[in-house]
């Protein structure tokens, strides 16, 4: 029925016009009401302001606006629960209004409609390096710091002195997050104001705040545009950098394993579909004589089962998983069709986790299975992983060795073995404390897997030394990859302004097939390392070996 | 089924006035009038007999459910079916507007082409 022909298209356009051309009226109204305001006024002027950011708030969007209605609906519902309680909006809130009505202000002067914030493609695993990190900051240098320090991470950074300059760029290309100054030139809160336009894109892009302070209503107006990190002056760089991995999720978790145990093939497929429909990779088994078999194959998260099976229970299954050892910390989920309380007891007595009672809403199935199987992964991870840095464990790391070197004879390719060392680490610990050591530590590590493919396993040695498996790499491609990190990571400054410091690393390179052991390649990579600290550190060297023989010369 | 031609909007914003004329009498082929406030409608409706009220829930003065409540008084508009405009969209208030005898609730921004498939939707769902 809805007629789009030419004349109501532009008999449309002329009424936007129309709007747009009444738009700085408007706003200029709003603006006179928040002076009042601002001045001293009474509730009436409160409540004024309101009626007007109430209008604005439904009209706004038909007429291509959506982005200052979406504003002008966030100012009407501050003033309003504020009316409605009597309270007076004191300095940090009349600013906060005032970045508001700057950020509509803002709005009135772009585009309408479908010219605004485009959407953000969602973040792809494996985009990397296409990542784009949006910086708003005043102070030039700072600005230069962040970019640097994002850069050195494997993130593409753009950079504005100011909410006008960013806005200017809405067309182009979205950053995939934003860090903003909460001051800026155009008032002591815009950055708020600006995250409040972001907010209002049809997919708001993450938003994290640096600030010199560190109050709660500074905290607070950030919160309140949804700011998901706030940092404060002087910046500790390694939470910033962790927060934009985490909010451009970098962190892929890979999807959870669950293994579905019913003798009822019809109702463990229907399980199945509900547990992959939310994302998780499953596998079924009717036969709970082939339990053992399945999780030999492929170690699940977790074990969603029915207690009553023909032959043995459920319980008696869950009895023989936990005879061992390798599975003592798997979760074991119940499904039962009776609500006994006895047999949910049995059950628990013999290690179940979980006990679901059929039938079962497909949410809370999905909700108990996956917050089961990520508690499960957390654990594991804490068992394997160190815990200040989240890399693999020595013993870990040792292992992956000897697995990928298996991979690499097999399919004849070739593999690096690097270790990495701190210079002159014990004099950072010694001058800058702990706590500035523990940093450059996080640093390196977060350097590492920014720089590291995925399929490269780093683990700490404990202390500062550090090492990394590079499957399916030559001598030459490490080298470069290596002498990339050491560079970038001399570049990076610590501590507070005015005791800044930069710390240097010392690497040491052995390979396969050129060394076909693994003893024997972690001797080689301790004995480069050692030649690297010799030769005056901050350098990379290749196991003496392979230097000798001239192999990758 | 009683079929909707006749609709009276009652809308104190000469902007949404001018795209809600467009957007009922261009876009959906109905005969609209617009009233600029609760008590211009009270006056008018009788004599345009509508077949459904579109009503502003803010206005100042006499606002929108006061003005269903004079409206309801009326005595040829006891059961004139009426549906609420406003920027309020949270739930409870919707719940509110909706006890109030309305029956339903369009939020604002409404898109001036899709506003007489909201319209008629709620209307069949109400007559049908």
């Amino acid at each position: 029925m809805a007629d789009t022909s030419p004349s109501l298209q532009a008999s449309l356009a002329a009424i936007r016009e129309a709007y747009a051309a009444s738009l700085p009226d408007k706003l200029a109204e709003l603006a006179t009401l928040y002076q009042a305001l601002s001045a001293g006024g009474d509730l009436q002027s409160l409540q004024q302001l309101r009626a007007a950011a109430h209008k604005l708030a439904g009209s706004a969007g038909t007429f291509g606006y959506d982005e200052l209605g979406n504003i002008a609906r966030r100012l009407e519902h501050a003033l309003r629960d504020w009316v409605a309680v009597g309270h007076w909006p004191d300095q940090k809130e009349l600013a906060v209004l005032g970045s508001l009505l700057e950020a509509m202000h803002q709005q009135s002067r772009r585009k309408q409609a479908a010219s605004t914030i485009p959407c953000r493609q969602p973040v792809a695993a494996s985009a990397g390096e296409n990542i784009l990190i949006g910086i708003v900051e005043d102070d030039t240098d700072l600005a230069h710091e962040l970019a640097v320090v994002l850069t050195s991470f494997g993130y593409r950074t753009q950079t504005h002195a100011s909410v006008d300059s960013a806005c200017s760029t809405f067309g182009d290309e979205p950053p995939d997050a934003w860090v903003l100054d909460l001051a800026l030139p155009e008032g002591p809160m815009a950055g708020a104001g600006l995250a409040m336009i972001l907010k209002s894109s049809p997919v708001p892009p993450p938003v994290a705040f640096i600030s010199a302070r560190s109050d709660f209503k500074a905290r607070l107006a950030a919160a309140r545009t949804g700011g998901s990190g706030y940092f404060v002056k002087p910046l500790d760089q390694a939470s910033l950098v962790d927060w934009v991995d985490r909010v451009t999720h970098r962190h892929e978790q890979p999807p959870d394993n669950i293994l579905v145990v019913d003798d009822d093939v019809e109702l463990a497929s229907y399980h199945a579909e509900l547990l992959r429909a939310a994302g998780m990779q499953v596998v079924q088994e009717s036969n709970p004589h082939h339990v053992m078999e399945a999780l030999s194959k492929k170690m699940p998260d977790l074990i969603l089962m029915d207690v009553y099976m023909p032959e043995c229970s459920g319980i008696e299954v869950a009895a023989v998983i936990r005879q061992q050892e390798a599975y003592l910390g798997l979760p074991i989920v119940y499904l039962s069709s009776e609500s006994d309380i006895d047999q949910q007891q049995a059950a628990m007595q013999v290690g179940a986790d979980d006990f679901l009672v059929k039938p079962i809403v497909p949410e809370q199935l999905v909700a108990a299975v996956r917050q089961r199987a990520a508690r499960a992964r957390q654990l594991n991870l804490l068992m394997s992983t160190d815990s200040l840095t989240g890399l693999l464990k020595h013993v870990k790391i040792k292992e992956q060795l000897v697995v990928e070197m298996t991979r690499a004879r097999r399919s004849q390719t070739s593999l690096a073995y690097v270790l990495f060392d701190l210079d002159h680490f014990k004099h950072i610990n010694d001058t800058y404390g702990h706590l500035s050591g523990d940093k450059v530590i996080k640093t390196l590590a977060h350097l590492l897997k920014k720089r590291l493919r995925r399929s490269d396993s780093i683990g700490r040695y404990g202390g500062e030394e550090f090492a990394a498996v590079l499957p399916e790499c030559s001598l030459a491609a490490a080298r470069d990859v290596v002498e990339d990190i050491r560079l970038r990571f001399s570049e990076l400054r610590f501590g507070q302004p005015g005791a800044e410091f930069s710390v240097t690393l010392s690497a040491g390179i052995a390979t396969f097939p050129d060394i076909g052991d693994a003893e024997e390649i972690f001797r080689a990579a301790d004995k480069a390392l050692y030649v690297a600290k010799e030769a005056g550190r901050n350098c990379v060297c290749l196991a003496p070996a392979l230097v000798q023989e001239g192999k990758h010369e | 089924m009683t079929v909707l031609q006749k609709i009276m909007y009652v809308e104190d914003e000469p902007d949404i006035q001018a795209v809600a004329r467009l957007a009922l009498e261009a876009v959906g082929g109905f005969t609209v009038r617009i009233c600029s406030s609760g008590p211009e409608a009270l006056a008018v409706a009788a004599g345009f007999s509508p077949d459904l009220i579109l009503l502003d829930v803010m206005m100042p003065g006499m606002d929108g459910p006061s003005t269903l409540q004079s409206l309801r008084a009326l005595p040829d508009l006891s059961a004139i079916p009426v549906i609420f405009l406003t920027a309020k969209v949270q739930p409870a208030e919707i719940a509110q507007l909706k006890s109030l005898g309305a029956l339903d609730v369009i939020a604002k921004p409404f898109d001036p082409m899709k506003l007489s498939d909201q319209v008629r939707e709620i209307w069949a769902r109400s007559h049908g």
